[in-house]
């Protein structure tokens, strides 16, 4: 479903993401951790159409993204690590003026708005401002604007920075439901705890490539290590320092 | 620490013009290289207006001193709203701000460095007018040598003082008003302004002449020395105006007084805003933050106020945004209070003059008045419009919409609103005037042809050049891609109306003097206008969805 092959992105003589070559197969939920400048928001912005690759080739669902962003985008939802709103939008006219965009019709905007304010709790605040909203409300929104459209890949960065230990249950879990209806889930945390929980797969990136990828447990077996946590293998693999610096 | 913080922001300044790309090296080049073309152009214009002027003995010198203190008096009311508006985020709003003062800095530098930041950045657009005014009126007039130090000495001081009281105006409604909302804070403003522009007009009338009665040069001489409230000895404008006029006439000795007022009001109002500042700034902005932290929940009534189909979504959420986004529509408020004082003030126009050239030269100097607003609000409401969507593009650009849509759907709702406003300014204008039918009609079609073409260039342009990271629309429009637009849709709105007003000329003079009417010419030149129109909006926009499509978010 997802397939890149030799990503690069360059900005001038930073290499980014570095020839990056991974496949996700349709229903999969794929996670992508790596330290912090890894190229991991950069690899999801180049899923989501929001940058360009410098080389290689990003395909979703068979189509080139580069060549057909409109059709590649209609079947994406993303779920950006910033939330952002337009401030003087409520969540219900930010996610109508969404669905609009998607093509769907009032009917099914309404009903489809309805579903997602009930499971996420946002029935009492979603005719407010988003300007009164705190950082997971906003999320709850923004995770709503991609869910809306019933998308079959969701490409997500952080999802769960902001939300209580409830409301994170409740985004786990529309995930497994997703992918166990087809939708593939390509997801970047730094939460190693729920990268290990939700996912089948593992992409590890350190300095713009891919450094590993595959089950935890064929990714131990893999390195030779006798590591048993998804911790201690990703510190091994990202050259922690043994010990702190010195004063 | 003052100067620590002045290190800091003049490093930050620099650090912009430091490891350029070739790409951002090109656009600096472009914007030095318009600015350069503006500030020529500026010059010429204000130079043959001002050596037409001083032609006529006497009454020439009385017009351009006139025209000159309106001048001043329009640049000190802009840079004073301007100063206003722009300190709202400089002193209230800026994360910088809010993150230095949890830092061991006393607030009183930090008001000091920020208060010079907003005043350059307040003032320098509307010093590319000025500054090629003063020269132009120099060189026209032959002034003596000590004309150019004199006016370039009292500038500084002119500026400062509409800085400073700005800032002190906000500071103190801030104060009186610490729980108002950003939104009624400006639409007191507004309104304030309005009421006082309405008194200021309307009596602020000569006495002794009326206008209808001039029959004789001496008796406009009498008129224009009774424009008694233009030439107010307690305006900033007014002494400006005095040591300008004063050295043009070679009164060095003179203008040195209103020198010296210009400079001792600048240093008062300088320190009067800032002994303010030391006492109520920090407390005005905690409680700002404040007010943010406990504002009452604003609820949306369930009906949207423009339900707009699927395939406008674009539009309504642009025009849902913008109404509710005060620090936009609080200026169009004070720019259609200017507009409607102009309106009013239309009948009083020389109905002595009835000749047919006269006639139609008011009525096409009134479409160039027009079209030089709906230039201005492109400028100041519809070039920001890209920019502002910088935090959203995250969702703009993951969603299926196709650059040119976005792009077109602003541009759409930017052409009806300009072409309402500006075909009511013409229709009632020419009302007014008693103007031919045929100069409506011009001036109606001109006004729709610069709806088009003025939508078009400002969005292209804000996608062109645009400021994602800015969230001020104010400050996004005086930024350097706002001056560049400001520059070429005026100088697109000068260019097509020289282009009308030549054919235009020679219908009056073939209907005066009987004789052929150049259709030929006069086509060529309504097709070049045309044409020029046409490539103003078809050439940016064709970039500027290249650009957009192109761009890493």
């Amino acid at each position: 479903m997802i397939k890149l092959a030799g990503v690069t992105k360059k900005y001038d003589d930073l290499v980014a993401v570095d020839d990056l070559t991974l496949e996700v197969a349709g229903g999969e939920i794929f996670g992508f951790i790596g330290p912090n400048g890894a190229g991991k928001t950069t690899t999801i912005k180049m899923l989501a159409g929001l940058l360009r690759p410098s080389a290689g080739r990003i395909e979703i669902d068979g189509k080139d993204i580069a060549s057909l962003p409109e059709e590649t985008k209609r079947i994406l939802g993303y779920i950006p690590d910033t939330p952002y709103l337009y401030e003087t939008l409520s969540a219900r006219e930010f996610l109508t003026f969404v669905g609009k965009i998607y093509g769907l019709t009032a009917r099914d905007i309404e009903a489809r708005m309805q579903t997602l304010f009930a499971y996420f709790g946002m029935d009492g605040w979603a005719h407010l401002r988003a300007e009164e909203y705190s950082h997971g409300m906003r999320q709850k929104v923004v995770i709503s604007s991609a869910l809306l459209h019933e998308p079959r890949v969701l490409v997500v960065d952080e999802p769960m920075v902001g939300l209580d230990p409830q409301s994170a249950k409740k985004v786990k879990d529309l995930f497994r439901a997703r992918s166990r209806e087809g939708t593939t889930v390509f997801l970047s945390t730094h939460t190693l705890s729920v990268a290990e929980e939700l996912c089948a797969r593992i992409g590890v990136i350190h300095k713009g490539k891919l450094i590993a990828c595959g089950t935890v447990e064929a990714l131990r077996k893999e390195s030779g290590s006798r590591s048993r946590t998804l911790e201690e293998l990703y510190l091994e693999l990202t050259e922690y320092p043994e010990s702190p610096p010195s004063r | 620490m003052f100067f620590l913080l002045l290190g800091l922001e003049l490093r930050s300044f620099t650090n912009r013009f430091r490891n350029l790309t070739p790409g951002k090296l090109v656009r600096l080049v472009t914007y030095l290289f318009v600015i350069a073309v503006f500030l020529a152009s500026s010059y010429g214009l204000f130079f043959r207006l001002f050596r037409y002027l001083f032609e006529f003995p006497e009454i020439g010198r009385l017009l351009s001193e006139r025209l000159l203190g309106m001048a001043f008096l329009v640049f000190f009311t802009m840079l004073y709203l301007s100063n206003i508006i722009t300190s709202l985020s400089t002193f209230y709003h800026s994360p910088e701000v809010e993150f230095l003062l949890a830092q061991p800095i006393k607030p009183q530098s930090l008001f000091h460095v920020k208060f010079l930041d907003n005043a350059a950045f307040s003032s320098w657009a509307t010093m590319l007018l000025v500054l090629p005014l003063i020269v132009a009126v120099g060189v026209a007039s032959r002034a003596p040598w000590f004309y150019f130090p004199l006016s370039l000495l009292a500038l500084p001081f002119y500026v400062l003082i509409p800085a400073a009281l700005g800032v002190l105006t906000l500071l103190l409604l801030r104060r009186a008003f610490p729980r108002m909302t950003l939104a009624k804070l400006l639409l007191l403003l507004a309104v304030a302004l309005g009421l006082s522009l309405f008194v200021f007009f309307k009596f602020g009338q000569p006495s002794g002449i009326s206008i209808r009665d001039i029959q004789t040069p001496e008796e406009l001489g009498v008129y224009l020395r009774s424009l008694g409230l233009v030439a107010s000895p307690f305006l900033p404008s007014t002494w400006m105006g005095q040591v300008t006029s004063l050295a043009l006439r070679g009164r060095a000795g003179a203008s040195l007084p209103y020198l010296f007022v210009l400079f001792a009001n600048a240093a008062f109002a300088l320190l009067l805003c800032s002994e303010t500042a030391q006492r109520i700034y920090f407390h005005t902005w905690t409680q700002s933050l404040e007010a943010r932290s406990h504002r009452r929940w604003s609820a949306i009534p369930r009906g949207r106020a423009f339900p707009m189909p699927r395939f406008l979504a674009v539009m309504e959420k642009d025009l849902t945004v913008f109404l509710r986004e005060p620090t936009q529509w609080a200026q169009g408020v004070i720019i259609l209070a200017l507009l409607a004082i102009y309106m009013g003030s239309l009948h009083n126009y020389p109905q002595m003059f009835d000749f047919p050239f006269w006639k139609v030269m008011v009525s096409f100097i009134n479409f160039a008045f027009v079209a030089y607003n709906m230039s201005v609000l492109s400028t100041r409401f519809v070039f920001p419009s890209v920019s502002l969507e910088g935090r959203t593009l995250w969702l703009l650009r993951s969603v299926p919409l196709k650059p040119s849509r976005l792009l077109l759907e602003k541009i759409a709702l930017s052409l009806v609103t300009s072409l309402i406003l500006g075909e009511f300014l013409i229709v009632v204008s020419h009302f007014l005037l008693k103007a031919e039918t045929f100069m409506l009609l011009t001036s109606a079609v001109g006004t729709l042809v610069f709806a088009v073409s003025l939508s078009f260039l400002s969005v292209s342009l804000g996608a062109l050049f645009p400021d994602f990271k800015e969230r001020n629309p104010g400050r996004i429009a005086s930024g350097p891609g706002g001056i560049l637009c400001a520059m070429a849709c005026l100088g697109l709105v000068a260019i097509t109306v020289a282009l009308v007003a030549w054919p235009t000329y020679h219908l009056i003079l073939s209907r005066a003097n009987q004789m052929p009417f150049p259709l030929g010419s006069a086509l060529l030149a309504v097709s070049g206008a045309f044409l020029l129109n046409a490539l103003a909006a078809g050439v940016p926009f064709a970039l500027a969805v290249r650009s957009l499509g192109r761009r890493d978010y």
